[in-house]
């Protein structure tokens, strides 16, 4: 990957023996009925736009959203990832320059002096045949000096020296989020379908690092294919792999969204979202592991959908329980609060998730394993 | 080793031996080592991580999941990779096992149930036992063993356990309930609970294979799948699809065939039967007389008192010999005459309350209506009860009489039936030859029984040049001029078994040939499967069949397995043959 390129095109982000033909099939044909494509809508209205909670150097802070119409994630138009459902949210047709800062300049009506300003694109928002560099150029000129940090995402491919370089002083702080998932190649490949591998990771942080710009690091628990004892395995690994060149470690149960392959597996009932249980074992352990190691970073897990079919949930019963602990732990960084998670809420449903783990390498199936 | 016992649907008693002394009968539960509970002492297959060379038991190995892959030796169980969602994955397991992977998850959803076991089924081949993980309960062990899954595990009885569940042949009990209706007064811990699981699970697999056993499976299944819309829902789709049930079900077996619910409408044997009658059975040539009577709850419906009274009435009109009698009937339609001692005709048994359903109705219009679409009879007169004439009318052609006031078997009507037959033959007469008639009308019959057996064409072929004596169910078939015996029909199959000679005329059309390796079949004996390279996919067991090495007739029998066991099975008789022919000596 020739990261000092002046331009990146898809072949610089795409690792094709990190590709999986068949599952890379399937994600397309089941994009192809995404409604979008047939009628994108108005180019230059957002997606959406909110303020919320959040935390800004370990204190509460309150959060200005905005979701852009973009015309997608460029992994994605060619496959993409099996957990992905972003991809519902693009323009899937080409969005200008001008309607980009248009839509922005509208959602930007809505700011209200958040200090953190969070841009998503469901895509990269450094990919500059997503978001052209006059584009990436000018919303950050909009949103100016005034927010203590402005948030993006984008595949690592896309972080490169000569991404950042216009874009330098035009805000305070950049953090930018990038879609580890595992460390494990395998799991990136013939899970997740990802594109590249976990190597390009420590390559982007490091090219970050360099232009003073903080590192996100999004990890999966739990993508299609691996059972609870996997993916609990699979994420504690990560979490340690991953710590050592992010700031921020956010662990994200899988959810199953529309038009995607878990989607496809999670209908038929060959898929069942991450044990709540797992999550706070997996963040105890790759915390203690990685502190271990000397990280001071953030460790969270923000769990969307929790207790609900689609999304990591535990019996039903002590759902709400385990997720009060996680946002404690979130809030505070003590891992204590996972410990204490654990031995606290007594909930029959720890025999079942025991048995799961149990049954997950001597049953040959993906049903409740 | 695999070798199958018994059959019934595409649910079988196989008996696998893995290794010398020890052997495990289909359907078994396998049941995976796991810190909840002990392997219970009766278990015969446990899939574990730490194989422990445990007596008499089989122990499958897991080579970990493709993410955690370990090194295993022995029965390995290995994951497969990732592939699309929409592909069924099938593992082979040494040389007698495949595993159905993720059957639990394909068939927790009834669209993709049917179309993935239907492709696992396929794919494992009948030579393998096939293994269908996270799937199955005591609620629907029947079905799933009647669909074509032979091993079940424990791990959906072992996961209800820790979320409380009892599992019974009637669904799932709370704990609470169950320690109230199935306990002894003491509380259940999640151990007792899986316990009573495993028990429960045990003791119905020992039923199926009973029922298996007695081909009885069905009526169990439709008993079982009662206990949840989505089992009925599977059976109804799988009824629906057909051919995957007919391919392994028997043509003929003994013992009654109950029908007593919505779904035995539809089970393969009636199916197939009816399907038959509509697209294989040539009516006789001769009668020009349709006469519709009512069918009886004895079997065959010329034992029963009523159809005496009936046939006295028909014998009495002086013209039964043109008469084709059909009888109105349900499930299976319309029966005629000639068919009534053949299986499943002469082995149903339905609940009969006067009134046909509405299912009922249309599938006996349906096949009244292709019988007449077939064959133009100059006169139909319908002898049955009110409501089933109400139910008939309207396929019934123009001008139809009806004779029947009452009840179709009175003095009344018997009388009706024969002074209506005897006003048609003065209107409209045919030959006066009653005895040569009668004759020629025996072999008529033949022609259409075989017609409905092998096929319109090996019907002609069998009965060209050929005479037949006797009375039903035992007619002799008989070539003209040299008199040689070509088949005959038998009271306990109801059909026409062959001699060389016979089998000989139908040697050369698809249907029913069972093909050998070149070698001499000896006396009266079996044929097995190991020797037989292939037969015509219309072979099921209890059909009778030509035994052909090339072009030549080596034997004839009744199959004991259906064609796609045939030439795949490695053990057991698949031709129990009954005539013999030495190499050149019985030509094609």
């Amino acid at each position: 990957m020739s990261t000092g390129a002046r331009t990146v095109r898809h072949a610089d982000v795409v690792d094709y023996d990190l590709v999986n033909p068949e599952l890379n099939a399937e994600a397309r044909q089941i994009r192809e009925t995404i409604p979008m494509r047939g009628d994108p809508g108005d180019l230059t209205e957002y997606i959406r736009a909110w303020s919320e909670d959040d935390v800004i150097d370990g204190r509460p802070c309150r959060a200005f959203v905005v979701i852009l119409k973009t015309r997608g994630c460029t992994w994605a138009l060619a496959g993409g990832c099996t957990m992905c459902g972003y991809a519902n949210e693009s323009a899937w047709s080409k969005v200008s320059e001008e309607q980009l800062v248009a839509q922005f300049e509208r959602a930007w009506r809505g700011y209200r002096d958040e200090e953190l300003v969070k841009i998503y694109t469901s895509g990269s928002f450094l990919d500059r045949h997503e978001v052209m560099p006059g584009a990436q150029r000018r919303i950050l000129e909009t949103i100016g000096r005034a927010p203590q940090k402005v948030a993006f995402e984008s595949l690592p491919g896309f972080v490169v020296d000569d991404t950042f370089a216009p874009l330098e002083g035009l805000v305070q702080r950049m953090e930018v989020g990038i879609g580890v998932e595992s460390c494990n190649d395998r799991v990136l490949r013939d899970s997740i379908n990802k594109g590249h591998g976990f190597a390009t990771f420590p390559r982007a942080a490091a090219i970050c690092r360099r232009h003073g710009v903080s590192v996100k690091a999004y990890l999966m628990c739990k993508p299609p294919f691996l059972k609870e004892s996997d993916a609990l395995r699979d994420c504690t690994a990560t979490i340690v792999r991953a710590a050592p060149h992010a700031d921020v470690v956010s662990l994200n149960p899988t959810n199953v969204q529309g038009r995607t392959v878990v989607d496809a597996l999670f209908r038929r009932g060959s898929y069942r979202p991450p044990w709540l249980w797992t999550l706070v074992q997996a963040l105890l352990e790759g915390r203690t592991a990685a502190e271990g190691e000397g990280f001071g970073g953030i460790l969270k897990s923000d769990v969307i959908a929790a207790g609900q079919d689609r999304g990591a949930r535990n019996c039903g019963k002590c759902d709400e329980r385990v997720v009060g602990y996680l946002k404690k732990y979130k809030d505070t960084q003590d891992k204590r609060f996972l410990a204490m998670c654990l031995e606290k809420v007594d909930c029959p449903c720890r025999a079942e998730w025991q048995l799961v783990r149990e049954l997950g390498p001597l049953i040959p199936a993906y049903k409740d394993l | 080793m695999l070798e199958t016992a018994a059959r019934d649907g595409r649910g079988r008693l196989a008996d696998w031996t893995p290794c010398e002394g020890l052997s495990v009968r289909s359907p078994e539960l396998i049941v995976p080592t796991v810190g909840l509970v002990d392997v219970p002492a009766w278990a015969r297959v446990v899939v574990t991580q730490a194989p422990a060379g445990r007596a008499g038991v089989v122990e499958l190995v897991s080579g970990g999941t493709w993410f955690h892959p370990v090194d295993a030796e022995g029965l390995v169980v290995a994951a497969p990779q990732p592939g699309p969602t929409g592909q069924v994955q099938v593992l082979r397991v040494g040389e007698e096992l495949a595993v159905f992977h993720d059957a639990g998850g394909w068939a927790s959803n009834p669209t993709s149930a049917v179309p993935s076991l239907i492709e696992a089924r396929r794919q494992a081949t009948p030579g393998r036992l096939l293994w269908a993980p996270a799937l199955g309960s005591p609620a629907d062990y029947a079905l799933w063993t009647y669909l074509g899954a032979d091993l079940f595990d424990a791990s959906p009885l072992l996961l209800a356990a820790t979320r409380g569940q009892a599992l019974t042949v009637d669904g799932p009990l709370p704990l609470e309930d169950a320690e109230r209706l199935l306990g002894d007064g003491e509380e259940w811990d999640v151990q007792r609970l899986a316990q009573h699981n495993l028990e429960a699970a045990r003791r119905e697999l020992a039923l199926v294979r009973h029922h298996i056993a007695r081909g009885a499976l069905r009526a169990l299944v439709e008993r079982r799948v009662y206990a949840a819309p989505s089992s009925v829902e599977i059976l109804r789709r799988f009824d629906r699809e057909h051919a995957h049930l007919e391919a392994a079900a028997a043509t003929n077996r003994g013992g009654p065939l109950a029908c007593m619910t919505g779904e035995s409408l539809w089970m393969p044997e009636v199916e197939r039967f009816r399907r038959r009658v509509r697209d294989h059975y040539e009516p006789p040539a001769q009668p020009d007389i349709l006469v519709l009577l009512p069918c009886s709850r004895t079997k065959p419906y010329k034992l029963s008192p009523s159809h005496r009274h009936m046939q006295r009435a028909l014998d009495e009109s002086g013209i039964r010999h043109r008469v084709h009698e059909v009888m109105v009937t349900s499930p299976l339609g319309i029966v005629p005459r000639e068919l009534e001692d053949v299986f499943p005709a002469n082995a149903y048994d339905v609940p009969v309350t006067g009134r046909w359903t509405l299912d009922e109705g249309q599938v006996i219009r349906d096949q009244l209506a292709a019988l007449l679409a077939r064959r133009t009879y100059r006169h139909v007169i319908s002898h049955v009860d009110a409501h089933t004439q109400e139910v008939i009318a309207p396929v019934l052609p123009e001008g139809a009489l009806h004779t029947a006031e009452g009840r179709p078997a009175s003095f009344g009507d018997c009388v009706r039936l024969r002074d209506a037959l005897r006003q048609v033959q003065e209107a409209d007469p045919a030959g006066k030859d009653v005895r040569a008639l009668g004759k020629a009308r025996k072999l008529d019959d033949l022609r259409a029984l075989a017609s409905f057996q092998f096929g319109p064409e090996a019907a002609r072929a069998l009965t060209r040049s050929a005479f037949c004596h006797g009375r039903m169910p035992y007619v002799k078939l008989e070539e003209e001029g040299t008199g040689k015996q070509l088949g005959m029909t038998t009271a306990e199959r109801g059909t026409i078994s062959l001699t060389l000679e016979g089998a000989a005329r139908i040697a050369g059309i698809e249907g029913y040939r069972v093909r050998i390796q070149d070698f001499e079949l000896k006396g009266t004996s079996s044929l097995f499967a190991v020797g037989v390279e292939g037969a015509d996919a219309d072979v099921r067991p209890g059909d009778e069949v030509v035994v052909l090495c090339g072009e030549e007739v080596r034997g004839v029998g009744v199959a004991q397995m259906a064609a796609e066991e045939m030439g795949v099975m490695r053990r057991g008789i698949a031709v129990t043959v009954r005539h013999t022919a030495r190499r050149g000596e019985a030509g094609t």
